[in-house]
């Protein structure tokens, strides 16, 4: 089960990596229209899910920094709407981009919430200290 | 830590979910201007008209694109401001059936030098409830504000080995079945001398379907 969650865990810093590398790549034209997202997502998710063999815990830290790095690119880059287009581009298509926001502002909320109450409230063997 | 597994199990439940609902939307019988999912694609003789079915993608309503319209699963499939739901090859044996005559100018060597020749086609664009049927001028904005002439470029044998999906570029191209005769191959991506965004004002919202008719002048 512990495994099972720093995959999970791991696989969605892949995530958030790829998202921030797809909206650098987004302000080139000749780059974006030659790397598909979807590539890039798998690529995040699959070096996220190789890292969490090598982890006994999941980093709070490097969730916070991929996090604070995907929205400052978005903001400097006024391109919030992206980080959803790009995750439809990852085996969603059909799916309203409404829907998308939705569902990955639920997750993003609750990650951070289960962060809060393990830094703040009751310890969740399964995070390291913030560190 | 099950309080943690139960949590991320739920996340992935809300994740099928969501993507139940949506493949059984009724869109699957919804007609357009005379195409729907079944059917993708009408030829009509007598105005020398092909009809697509497309559906608007609305990242390239904020983004640069060189490409207008291009089939779900070629290789660019993702990229243009219309994914189409007929095959670039099908389309293009339909240009041919109504005796389109094609240019079959551009190569990737001359590219950047050559514009796109062939027959003029006129590219529109209407959606159910739309108040009329709108030029392709309307839809895609050129930020040079220069016309967009459609040619039939042809480029069969590129267009089958290299499956890119493309059935309308923004500029002059050696794959596109049809392309922009207004720039040369690159301008977009290699030389800057022009974006193109769908029209945001005036298109409907992300993924709603869309009829794009060729008419042969």
């Amino acid at each position: 089960m512990r495994k099972l969650f720093l995959v999970l865990f791991y696989a969605f810093c892949g995530l958030l990596l790829a998202i921030s590398i797809n909206l650098l790549i987004s302000t080139n034209v000749w780059l974006e229209m030659r790397i598909h997202e979807r590539l890039v997502l798998e690529i995040g998710i699959g070096l996220g899910i190789v890292l969490s063999f090598f982890r006994n815990s999941a980093s709070i830290a490097l969730f916070f920094v991929l996090q604070s790095t995907m929205f400052l690119i978005c903001f400097w880059l006024s391109k919030m709407d992206l980080i959803y287009y790009s995750l439809r581009n990852f085996y969603l298509d059909g799916i309203a981009i409404s829907s998308i926001k939705i569902v990955f502002l639920t997750c993003l909320s609750l990650m951070n919430l289960l962060m809060i109450y393990h830094l703040f409230g009751k310890k969740l063997t399964c995070f390291s200290k913030f560190s | 830590m099950k309080k943690t597994v139960a949590f991320l199990a739920a996340i992935a439940l809300l994740f099928s979910a969501c993507q139940k609902k949506d493949e059984t939307s009724a869109t699957k019988d919804i007609s357009v201007n005379g195409v729907s999912l079944a059917a993708p694609m009408k030829i009509d003789e007598s105005t020398k008209t092909i009809t697509v079915l497309a559906a608007v993608n609305g990242k390239y309503l904020t983004e640069n694109t060189r490409h207008a319209v291009v089939f779900k699963e070629g290789k660019f499939g993702d990229k243009p401001v219309f994914t189409a739901y007929q095959n670039q090859n099908d389309f293009l044996k339909a240009m041919l059936y109504l005796n389109a005559v094609a240019g079959n100018n551009m190569t990737k060597e001359n590219g950047a030098t050559t514009q796109v020749e062939g027959q003029k086609v006129a590219v529109s664009v209407t959606w159910n409830g739309a108040p009329k049927s709108y030029d392709i001028n309307e839809v895609i904005i050129d930020s040079n504000h220069r016309a967009i002439d459609m040619r039939f470029g042809g480029n069969e044998i590129n267009a089958k080995e290299m499956n890119t999906g493309c059935i309308a570029c923004l500029d002059s191209c050696p794959v596109g079945v049809i392309s922009n005769h207004s720039y040369m191959y690159g301008a977009v991506e290699k030389r800057d001398e022009v974006t193109f965004r769908g029209n945001a004002a005036l298109l409907p919202k992300d993924g709603t379907l869309v009829a794009v008719s060729f008419k042969l002048i």
